[in-house]
């Protein structure tokens, strides 16, 4: 969930809502339009080798799908079980798609900045601004959640450090260690919320207001890597929809 | 106690950083580590606790193999990084409640030991660390640390950022750790720390070593650029410098120092 530095590539120029309109295309593909395993697996192929050919981080793409094992393994084991006997396409299909979702959603994250998302979702939420709703002020929250998991598993990291580093000796047990990490969550959310308040303040010290317009440093225009970007999508969409027609 | 390390090379990313340094570290005295900023000071104290694990050379304790985990607490330069708890009695027992205590014994130990880093645990027991005061965090923070006793006390910056009466206070209680634990401390000031019997391991680029507080002291009187020490205890002593047995840095210390050199001269004519 974190955004990956120090990496040039072709898709990292592409422009904010090209990303996001990618993003969101491939979780319906897979959300909708994958009905065959086979299908689901090609498109999380694609992605992979996609980040390959654009030396992004591909294997640790798929080196991250380790966090979301036992998901996938409960759902391809209950997707599975559903029918009379154990449907293995089904399963695999199951599995597939989920995959599918977080591997989009983990790169479209790694290869935005923060300005990035919160440009393309500014302009998602705009017409809630009908509503008198700030349009800014929900894009920076949605932001700032998606940002928010690799701050909670550094402190977590942290606590670990300072639990080592206090002399005291950690069980190698997982689940012992967890219990035992147990009632430690509150502070964590605690000490969470207390940075947040800090950063908040921080901001507001240097002149941020979110209601007030302002101008952007960088302004975003689509190119013609976009418009390829676009084509490659909707083609890969309409290939989708005639496989699930025909 | 003593822990050794041989030919430490540290890296990073297999890169050589620092090295290769040869050093040990006893108890019954205290451990110093000096070095410019980014030297690579916290880095070693990190090394010998068991997070930087990019290094060759060999680490042991009593010549021994040497496992961190549960013999070593590093008390970090930021105290906060070491709270994760809602109250300073909380935070300072932590330790004792994982390693299996009863609540009794708990109570009575972590308050004594507040007692000891001048913490009443009337006062402190219910605050949140994180609303204290610097010197107060640092207090609390290095009575977590050390409230298990593990054989080696790492120390990084301990005295920074308190005033000098706060300063005196810790380094007292430092010392009389260092009477019964391997203390490794990493500082800006040894001045502030140093003891006759004390080590210092000097970290700089040309050559890495370890020096008695005597050598240390004579070698930077001798020669600013090696290491700044206090002007009026570099100017006052450099005559004096020849001599391995030069006063620690305090008014007191050098005053004595003088008037006994003085009188054995005169008693010499």
């Amino acid at each position: 969930m974190n955004q990956q530095v120090g990496i040039k590539s072709v898709i990292r120029a592409l422009s904010p809502i090209t990303k996001g309109i990618l993003c969101i295309g491939f979780i319906l593909m897979f959300s909708i339009f994958c009905k065959m395993w086979l299908v689901a697996f090609n498109l999380n192929l694609f992605i992979i080798l996609l980040c390959f050919y654009l030396k992004e981080d591909a294997i640790g793409l798929i080196v991250s799908l380790k966090r979301i094992w036992f998901l996938l393994l409960f759902v391809g084991l209950f997707q599975g079980f559903v029918g009379k006997s154990f449907d293995l396409f089904a399963s695999l299909n199951a599995i597939f798609k989920i995959m599918g979702i977080y591997l989009t959603a983990t790169l479209y994250t790694r290869i935005s900045t923060q300005n990035e998302l919160l440009y393309f979702w500014e302009i998602c939420f705009k017409p809630l601004k009908l509503f008198g709703l700030s349009s800014n002020e929900l894009a920076l929250t949605m932001v700032i959640a998606i940002r928010f998991m690799p701050v909670f598993i550094d402190e977590i990291d942290r606590i670990r450090i300072a639990q080592i580093a206090r002399g005291a000796k950690l069980t190698r047990n997982s689940i012992v260690s967890a219990i035992n990490f147990m009632p430690l969550l509150i502070p964590i959310l605690t000490q969470a919320i207390r940075r947040s308040e800090e950063l908040a303040d921080a901001m507001e010290v240097r002149g941020y207001v979110a209601d007030r317009p302002r101008g952007r440093y960088k302004s975003y225009k689509l190119c013609g890597y976009d418009y390829l970007a676009f084509l490659v999508m909707f083609i890969t969409l309409a290939l989708l929809v005639w496989k699930m027609m025909s | 106690m003593r822990l050794s390390i041989g030919n430490l090379v540290i890296k990073f990313n297999d890169n050589p950083f620092l090295g290769p340094i040869e050093a040990v570290f006893d108890s019954g005295c205290l451990n110093l580590i000096v070095g410019r900023s980014g030297c690579g000071k916290s880095t070693l104290l990190k090394l010998i606790a068991g997070f930087h694990k990019d290094f060759t050379g060999a680490v042991s304790l009593d010549e021994d193999y040497f496992e961190p985990e549960g013999n070593v607490a590093l008390a970090f330069q930021n105290p906060e990084s070491l709270f994760f708890n809602s109250s300073v009695f909380e935070e300072i027992a932590y330790s004792l409640s994982v390693s299996g205590d009863n609540k009794d014994s708990i109570k009575n130990h972590t308050e004594s030991w507040m007692k000891k880093w001048g913490l009443d645990p009337e006062l402190y027991s219910n605050k949140y660390p994180y609303k204290l005061s610097g010197g107060e965090k640092r207090r609390v923070a290095l009575a977590a640390c050390t409230i298990l006793s593990p054989k080696i006390i790492l120390l990084d910056e301990p005295l920074a950022g308190l005033d000098r009466v706060g300063q005196s206070d810790l380094a007292e209680i430092i010392y009389s750790l260092s009477q019964e634990h391997i203390v490794i401390v990493v500082t800006h000031e040894p001045e502030l720390l140093m003891q006759k019997d004390s080590r210092i391991l000097y970290l700089n680029d040309k050559d890495t070593a370890q020096y008695s507080s005597s050598e240390f002291l004579s070698k930077a009187v001798i020669d600013n650029d090696f290491y700044p020490l206090p002007e009026w205890y570099s100017s006052t002593l450099r005559s004096y410098a020849q001599f391995y047995d030069l006063p620690m840095v305090n008014a007191e210390a050098v005053a004595e120092y003088l008037e006994s050199y003085n009188n054995e001269s005169a008693s010499g004519n």
